[in-house]
């Protein structure tokens, strides 16, 4: 009797502790509700240039041959499930040499646009989705070409996309004369669908 | 043969040290308006933010679009029937890395209600190529913002004089198709729908894919958004293969033998307002094809060996 009497009270002690501590609680917080839109996002960047930390290299061009091949790294951020899609564009179908001091530039010394050869690879690094299939290798054009013939439809905000960049000049390329150098400027444009 | 060194397309010296990044972010990714009846122009803010590690500077233009076959083509402001009269303030934003700034869009839809084209964000800045011999290419990104227009009543409804309309232009799926029907082996069930704009404005395609085994679906998935040009198609695809929203996970509802159905349903929209659906239906037989010609190539190489112990 005298033990049941005990557990009585420590029940009863219990239950006041709690009620105590939840009106402590009930005074001193207060509910707050948080209301937002979430936009739908895009985003692109690159190290400057582009191919990645380190500057481009193609190593020795051959007129007629693929070049060393090197990884441009796109860093994407979407979070639209709808997906993305690159297309990559140059401002002119074909290039002459240009350069600083010491370079007198020959008219006839000039490379097409479609010496660059653009590889697309399926992203990584995103959540959910799909990856994208890639295009086959192209070569690029005033014409804008897509990355992908299906988008990828993952998101996050660090995608990846490792763009393989080669030069393939046509055989008869001329070299260059002193100082100067084909420079073909390309614009890779992201938008959401 | 000739052969020349390829130069790079940094500052020298950069080759040592690692290459700042260059980037930018905005947001929103697009704009869908629906003009109401009086209105002068709508005004809409796009956030810009620098996600490189250098201080950059942007430029925002409109630009008048065009899409072919999924892809985006940029052409001059004002060089279309349907292009957009937009004034942008700022035009150009200085921002620090991780900085962000707004730019109010304010498109004027007193003469023209129906609208598309987009804002194009830029980075202003661009390294110089190393003036050494040899073949360079100098890569930059930009950011397509696309902006469409159409009016609509007070109800939220479309006009009368917009036509938005969407036909069905063919539902493929893997395989081979002979007949009505499509054979395949077992595996994913690749399927892409085609839609035509029938309409005499742009529109985004909406798609929604079913997959049914003998009458019963299995698989309910939304196709990507493609958009579309009056008179032009556009293309979904889709799969039984299909990504975990989540974590990436795949599930793959692939079926081993089936007479499967696919209906895709599209929607044509503009102004927040869509179409009915159009549907479009196919029928696959799926069968683990290889593996019944293995059987069957030893059945009968069992049934000829027979035969010939027979024959002695």
């Amino acid at each position: 009797m005298k033990r049941l009497r005990f557990a009585l009270v420590g029940l009863v002690v219990a239950a006041l502790g709690i009620l105590g501590a939840s009106a402590a609680s009930a005074a001193t917080s207060t509910t707050y509700s948080v209301q937002y839109n979430v936009a739908v996002v895009v985003g692109i960047g690159q190290a400057i240039g582009g191919c990645g930390a380190a500057p481009c290299n193609f190593g020795t061009v051959v007129p007629g041959s693929v070049s060393t091949s090197n990884t441009d790294a796109l860093v994407i951020n979407s979070n639209d499930s709808n997906g993305f899609q690159v297309n990559a564009t140059t401002s002119a179908a074909t290039f002459t040499e240009t350069g600083g001091t010491g370079c007198t530039p020959n008219s006839g010394n000039t490379v097409p646009s479609t010496s660059v050869q653009l590889s697309p690879a399926a992203v990584s690094g995103g959540t959910g989705g799909t990856n994208g299939t890639p295009a086959a290798t192209f070569g690029l054009s005033t014409t804008a070409t897509n990355f992908w013939s299906a988008p990828p439809t993952t998101t996050g905000n660090s995608i990846i996309e490792n763009l393989g960049l080669a030069i393939l000049a046509p055989a008869t390329t001329h070299p260059n004369s002193a100082s100067c150098s084909y420079t073909v400027p390309m614009t890779f444009t992201i938008s959401a669908l | 043969m000739v052969a020349f060194a390829f130069s790079l397309v940094t500052s020298v010296g950069a080759a040592s040290s690692p290459k700042p990044t260059q980037g930018v972010l905005v947001l929103p990714a697009r704009f869908d308006l629906a003009v109401k009846p009086g209105e002068m122009s709508i005004a809409r803010e796009l956030v810009v933010m620098n996600t490189g590690t250098a201080p950059d500077t942007y430029s925002i233009q409109s630009t008048d679009l065009v899409v072919s076959n999924g892809t985006t083509e940029l052409l001059p402001a004002h060089s279309t029937p349907y292009a957009a009269d937009v004034a942008i303030t700022p035009a150009t934003l200085a921002l620090n890395p991780k900085q962000q700034g707004k730019v109010t869009v304010r498109f004027d839809v007193s003469k023209q209600p129906v609208f598309f084209g987009g804002l194009v964000i830029a980075s202003t800045s661009a390294p110089t190529p190393q003036t050494t011999t040899g073949v360079a290419v100098l890569t930059r990104t930009q950011i397509v913002v696309p902006f469409s227009a159409a009016p609509v009543d007070d109800t939220g409804e479309l006009l009368p004089e917009i036509h938005l309309a969407i036909e069905p232009a063919g539902l493929r799926l893997s395989g081979l198709k002979v007949g009505p029907l499509w054979f395949q082996e077992s595996g994913p069930i690749v399927a892409t729908a085609t839609a035509r704009n029938d309409g005499d404005v742009y529109e985004r395609q909406l798609a929604g894919y079913e997959f049914s085994a003998e009458g019963r679906t299995f698989l309910k998935v939304d196709g990507l958004t493609q958009s579309a040009m009056p008179g032009g198609s556009a293309s979904t695809r889709t799969s039984t293969v299909q990504a975990l929203e989540h974590d990436g996970g795949l599930i793959d509802t692939s079926p081993i033998f089936c007479f499967c159905g696919v209906r895709a349903e599209i929607r044509g929209s503009i102004a927040e307002r869509a179409t009915a659906p159009v549907t479009e239906s196919a029928y696959v037989v799926v069968l683990p094809f290889r593996a019944l010609l293995i059987v069957l190539a030893v059945v009968l190489g069992a049934l000829w060996g027979a035969r010939r112990r027979q024959r002695r």
